[in-house]
């Protein structure tokens, strides 16, 4: 073991315990108080990872405020420290460590909401892809159209939800949380076709097209598990949207 | 996907890059000689980070400047993972130029986000000196290395960082990025003389330039009395002192591509465009000087 | 000779009805393009030290309480039930 490897070990167990012995041999020169001196590396660590947190997930800040979401995140960054160098990737655990930690509370919904904004971040920065255009069902054979399955764009995440996580993504947009009805359970779908990253409601019955579709089902099933749930699924219009909102990369015949 | 040439990073001023002023570069088009960015932030497959870097990429050459590769980390082999994601960077935007810091920022596999400092000494200079090299070999390119802005160091450091900085460069042909901010926070945090370490400074193997802002904050050193440090924020302009210093580099080195860094309370693109040009004009000032000598 | 299967039938008829209303508006997503999110609002890396002061720090990392004992103070307070209060808890329970 190299000999600076110690030192650094004591450093990092130093950086996110604030009562924690400094590491041995660090100094600075004619300068006494060095507690003061190494809080500045604490301080560059915490209050940069609560940044990050605050930016990659605007709407739990938004519904909580500044003083229980830097708790929030001072305890999720202690439990989760950051694995990748990239920021914009930190927080993937949040939904889950919300979940686990927020059995009995006033938020129920914030763990789905969290969830939400981490999908809103992977259709962000998602690999891009050319949707197809719907007229390009027309050129498949109709004895193929049970066995048609779909590529689907990388951006695409669904999301069921027990809450109206639809309504309380559309109120932060608008600055309106008055028309949130914690009685209701939604679902989305998100998707990020060109610049712009898309939510969108899902009904139940969509909801299992859909990710039958992301699953690789073909068309027969997809169908069957919409019509399972709602026996009014309408396909045409369902089909339409798939292609309308930019999900489609290619068609293929399992 | 557009292919880039590599295209080298001119002897003028140049401005780290900010998701704010987007907009403004392509809409704008400003005259300007370059522009930075940490790797870190591209590091996603797609979406607009890559569109509108791909859209200014090719107005502009462009320098990628890594925060977290850890190079002072006691481990035997560099990540892998983010040397590809280094690498396939390189392949898709062609940069003039590629630079690293003298810290470490990742620990038994956690990432802390700063800049950390190392202590000097034969055995970290090794360990530095084999990731250096790694890197370099990975990505088929020099990398520079900069200097670090410090709050501490160790009581077991016997080189002096200018001297470590020279060793390392000598060891792995690697060139060196000289922040003039970093000299001035580092020297009055650590009581030493910004010029004292301009002159020892291996000169010769500096590529490029940093210049930034920094702000004060008082420390109550007890019986020692009040001691004034300094934080390296990049959350202000330049200030006469650093200009000074940097005035003084240049009259030793020449024009070198020089990057404004502002990271923190984000100015609008015209005072940050603003700031660039007084460093151009220092340049430019450099440039006939020599001449003239 | 396969059998054609009723929702062979059905799954032709609705790609006919699909591809020649391409332009059909989408009830039952109630798709609404969002406002612009901002490029920025997203973790940045950068090379500076934290915003504020080493004390702010130290105090930051102290921060270490039940985050759960603090009061939420933000735009969940306007999220009402149907019966015009803060959820309760009871109700939470029921609904999952």
């Amino acid at each position: 073991m190299a000999e600076f490897e110690k030192i650094y070990s004591e450093f990092t167990h130093a950086l996110l315990r604030p009562k924690a012995a400094l590491p041995k041999g660090v100094i600075a020169p004619r300068a006494p108080n060095i507690i003061k001196r190494f809080g500045i590396y604490r301080n560059n660590v915490m209050v940069s990872l609560i940044e990050a947190m605050k930016s990659n997930f605007p709407i739990i800040y938004a519904l909580v405020g500044d003083d229980f979401f830097t708790a929030l995140a001072v305890a999720f960054i202690n439990k989760h420290p950051p694995k990748l160098p990239m920021l914009f990737a930190y927080g993937d655990e949040f939904a889950a460590f919300i979940r686990l930690y927020s059995t009995a509370d006033r938020l129920p919904y914030l763990a789905d909401m969290a969830e939400v904004e981490n999908l809103w971040r992977k259709a962000y920065h998602a690999k891009d892809a050319t949707c197809i255009d719907i007229s390009a069902l027309q050129k498949i054979d109709g004895e193929q159209h049970l066995k048609l399955t779909f590529n689907i764009h990388p951006a695409v995440f669904i999301l069921k939800s027990g809450w109206p996580i639809y309504s309380i993504w559309l109120g932060h947009e608008t600055d309106d949380m008055g028309n949130v009805d914690l009685n209701i359970a939604q679902n989305i779908i998100i998707n990020r076709p060109d610049v712009d990253v898309l939510v969108m409601q899902l009904d139940a019955a969509n909801c299992a097209f859909f990710r039958q579709i992301i699953n690789g089902k073909n068309l027969e099933n997809c169908y069957n598990a919409a019509m399972e749930i709602d026996a009014s699924f309408d396909l045409g219009c369902c089909l339409s949207q798939l292609f309308g909102i930019g999900m489609i990369t290619g068609l293929n015949i399992n | 996907m557009v292919r880039f040439e590599k295209q080298r990073i001119p002897p003028l001023a140049g401005v780290g890059l900010k998701a704010q002023h987007y907009r403004n570069i392509i809409d704008e088009k400003p005259s300007l000689g370059w522009f930075e960015i940490h790797p870190e932030n591209y590091m996603g497959a797609g979406g607009p980070p890559h569109q509108y870097l791909t859209a200014i990429r090719e107005l502009y050459p462009l320098s990628l400047h890594g925060v977290g590769m850890s190079l002072g980390s006691p481990v035997k082999r560099l990540d892998q993972d983010h040397l590809a994601r280094f690498k396939s960077l390189i392949k898709r935007y062609e940069p003039g130029l590629i630079s690293e810091h003298l810290a470490w920022s990742t620990h038994e596999g956690v990432f802390y986000n700063d800049l950390l400092p190392l202590p000097y000494t034969d055995e970290t200079l090794t360990h530095v000196a084999n990731h250096v090299n790694e890197m370099q070999d990975y990505l088929g390119r020099q990398v520079l290395i900069e200097n670090p802005s410090a709050y501490l160091s160790y009581e077991d450091s016997p080189y002096a960082e200018t001297e470590f900085l020279d060793q390392l460069a000598q060891k792995t042909g690697c060139g060196l990025l000289l922040d003039v901010n970093n000299i001035f926070v580092s020297a009055n945090n650590q009581n030493y003389d910004c010029y004292e370490y301009l002159k020892a400074f291996p000169v010769q193997y500096i590529g490029e330039i940093h210049l930034g802002g920094h702000s004060e904050e008082l420390v109550d050193d007890g019986d020692a009395g009040i001691a004034k440090m300094l934080i390296d924020d990049h959350s202000s302009a330049v200030i006469e002192p650093v200009w000074n210093i940097y005035k003084r580099l240049l009259e030793k080195v020449g024009p070198k591509p020089s990057l404004i860094e502002w990271d923190g309370d984000i100015p609008d693109w015209a005072t940050l465009y603003n700031e660039a040009q007084v460093a151009d004009q220092f340049i430019a000032e450099t440039s006939i000087d020599k001449k003239v000598g | 000779m396969k059998l054609i299967t009723p929702s062979k039938l059905v799954i032709a008829g609705a790609i006919t009805a699909a591809v020649s209303s391409v332009a059909m508006v989408t009830p039952t997503l109630a798709a609404e393009k969002e406002k612009c999110y901002g490029v920025a609002k997203a973790g940045e890396n950068d090379c500076k030290a934290g915003a504020g002061t080493s004390c702010q720090g130290t105090s930051t990392v102290d921060f270490q309480g039940n985050a759960w004992s603090f009061v939420p103070k933000g735009t969940c307070e306007s999220i009402k039930t149907t019966a015009g209060t803060m959820g309760s808890l009871e109700e939470i329970m029921m609904k999952k």
